[in-house]
């Protein structure tokens, strides 16, 4: 077929499953839509390596017609192979590959590899070269070879398969990832625990890390727990994640990343070892709306542009827009999930709960509050926003006691002008009209303009951790805020003397840039808060024109006033 | 019933022809949707499609 004509329309969402998405949890057939569209793109995909890489490898050919041939025979086991996660992220690296540069067997022959399993599960006989990554052949949603080390490195090995079954022509040890089904309240969730397949933590390849036994079991006790609350309290999360939920890759211990997901793999979570079934759960919840928006943004545009980086409350680096509305959406849901769960947990676990309710609650409706108004959204985009506007608001007619309401409004508060000071970069002409008037004894002319730049996000926030102790610890509290620090005195309350603490710390080292945020929250100086970036910087230029360094909180309250 | 018309993706449906044919296929559209999945491709970075909470 060649030409004008199209056989290939393009791909419907049904107005109900959008419905659904931004109303929170969606039902099979909303999540059926979803995987379509993911299914699609997946093939998109498999066409664009096919004819990327056509001419540079002579059995490309070969691997297409082995999948088409499998497909004839069985399209649900095709569709299975190439919906697997890991896929996706096999198939992103490949195309990324030949874009770039000249295409790396290892990479490219996704294509081999996925031939490979579809022939195995539908029956197929054939022979076919499969890339050997770190150490082993893995074919997705069939298994592993793992082969001996032989001290040289093994590019490919060829298979041969007959009625299932793989001959590779040398010793390899099989194995495969357990498959695993819970059960509870009429929903069963039916995920792969993957802890082989060399793509699953969606990056560069990695060596295969086997759960042991004791790991293992404490794996399984914890997802029943989990499916069992969720079942019970969340039932339309967990239909969705009964309905969505593939695979779920338990990462090393040690990690610094608590959960992931990957828009390359639909499906997947990335989460390590858990202490409580409530926080597994809240995990999971959290990280399939992720996957669901992924696989909605593939579809439909909910921002105008993609350029430009915006504030987001829970990242302390500067975002996408996307990448807001991610945060937006997953955590609506995580609010609405502490909404019901807080005061179900164990005492010992109850402080928590109640204060991730309240912070995520603050967070997410600053953020969504930011958005009002803004012309980067589309109208499916809005609509997106709104929703989960008044989903909030649902959270937001319970109250939370006056003391943690206070702490979560400093928190938020320290984390804005932290954000603010390392990230906006004031126009340089303005900076130097606001150190004229302040020389010249006049009014503040208004607020500088800035611009957001990629500034330093490994900053320590010692005041946030008291106050968070304050919250969840307040026993630990006490004893730890006995001494006279500018944050411990902050922290108890004591704003005046804080303030005065701050300031005495900026006179000492005008860059010491903590007792900056400090200081506005102390004194509530609105110019620190909102503009700390620009406070700094005039105060710097007044004090380079003058040899005298202007009183931080007096400049503070100047631009406050203006 | 929902009486809204369903919304009209910016995919193209390939979920309904063969691989088959899907190999020899060309097309304006499908050319074009290539090359804009290359051009995305070629302009991501690893890391990029990954959303993760750190402790």
């Amino acid at each position: 077929m060649s030409g004008g004509w199209n056989p290939l329309g393009a791909l419907r969402l049904p107005t109900s499953a959008f419905d659904q998405i931004c109303a929170g949890y969606i039902d099979a057939e909303s999540m059926a839509a979803l995987r379509k569209g993911q299914y699609s793109i997946r093939r998109l995909m498999l066409k664009s390596l096919l004819e990327a890489v056509a001419g540079m490898h002579r059995d490309v050919e070969h691997a297409w017609n082995l999948l088409a041939d499998a497909e004839h025979i069985a399209p649900v086991v095709v569709e299975d192979v190439v919906m697997s996660p890991t896929v996706g992220v096999r198939l992103a690296r490949a195309l990324h590959d030949v874009a770039k540069s000249a295409p790396s067997r290892r990479e490219t022959g996704v294509l081999h590899t996925i031939a490979a399993a579809a022939a195995v599960r539908s029956g197929l006989k054939c022979t076919i070269c499969v890339p050997v990554v770190r150490g082993a052949v893995t074919l997705p949603t069939v298994g592993q070879w793992q082969l001996p080390s032989t001290g040289f490195p093994v590019g490919q090995v060829e298979l041969s398969i007959t009625d299932g079954e793989v001959a590779l022509g040398r010793a390899a040890t099989f194995r495969r990832a357990e498959d695993r089904k819970v059960s509870a309240g009429g929903q069963t969730l039916a995920l792969t625990v993957e802890d082989l397949d060399p793509y699953r933590e969606f990056t560069a390849p990695i060596a295969p890390a086997s759960l042991d036994p004791v790991e293992r079991e404490e794996w399984a006790k914890l997802l029943d727990e989990a499916w069992n609350l969720l079942t019970r309290w969340h039932p339309r999360c967990a239909e969705e994640l009964a309905a969505g939920l593939r695979t779920l890759i338990p990462l090393a211990a040690g990690t610094s990343v608590f959960a992931a997901s990957s828009s390359n793999a639909f499906g997947a979570i990335a989460m390590s070892a858990k202490a409580t079934a409530t926080q597994l759960a809240e995990a999971l919840v959290h990280e399939v709306q992720h996957s669901k928006l992924n696989a909605l943004v593939d579809l439909v545009d909910l921002t105008t542009e993609e350029t430009g980086w915006v504030y987001a409350p829970w990242r302390d680096d500067p975002r996408g827009l996307i990448g807001l509305l991610h945060g937006i959406y997953a955590f609506t849901a995580v609010v609405e999930f502490w909404h019901v769960q807080r005061d179900l947990v164990p005492p010992a676990e109850s402080r928590r709960a109640h204060f991730t309710f309240a912070l995520r609650r603050s967070q997410v409706r600053a953020a969504v509050d930011s958005l009002r108004g803004s012309t980067r959204l589309t109208d499916l985009g809005r609509e997106f926003v709104a929703a989960a506007s008044v989903r909030l608001s649902m959270c937001e007619t319970t109250s939370v006691e006056d003391e943690l309401a206070e702490t979560v409004a400093d928190l938020l508060a320290e984390h804005r002008a932290a954000w603010r000071l390392h990230h906006l970069r004031p126009e340089p002409a303005d900076v130097e009209k606001l150190a004229d008037a302040w020389m010249r004894g006049a009014s503040c002319p208004g607020r500088a303009r800035s611009q957001v730049v990629l500034g330093d996000t490994a900053v320590a926030r010692p005041r946030s951790a008291l106050l968070e102790m304050r919250a969840l610890a307040p026993d630990r509290f006490e004893r730890a805020v006995s001494l006279e620090s500018s944050d411990a005195m902050f922290a108890r309350g004591e704003r005046g003397h804080a303030a005065t603490a701050y300031a005495r710390r900026i006179q000492a080292d005008p860059r010491d840039l903590d007792a900056w945020i400090g200081l506005g929250l102390a004194s509530r100086a609105d110019a620190l808060l909102d503009q700390p970036a620009t406070v700094c910087a005039v105060r710097d230029r007044v004090t380079a024109r003058t040899g005298v360094a202007p009183a931080p909180g007096e400049l503070a309250a100047w631009m406050t006033a203006s | 019933m929902d009486s809204r018309q369903d919304l009209l993706t910016h995919q193209m449906d390939l979920t309904g022809i063969p691989l088959s044919a899907l190999r020899d296929f060309r097309g304006p559209e499908l050319n074009d949707a290539i090359a804009l999945l290359l051009s995305n491709a070629r302009h991501s970075t690893p890391g990029d499609a990954i959303q993760e909470q750190r402790v």
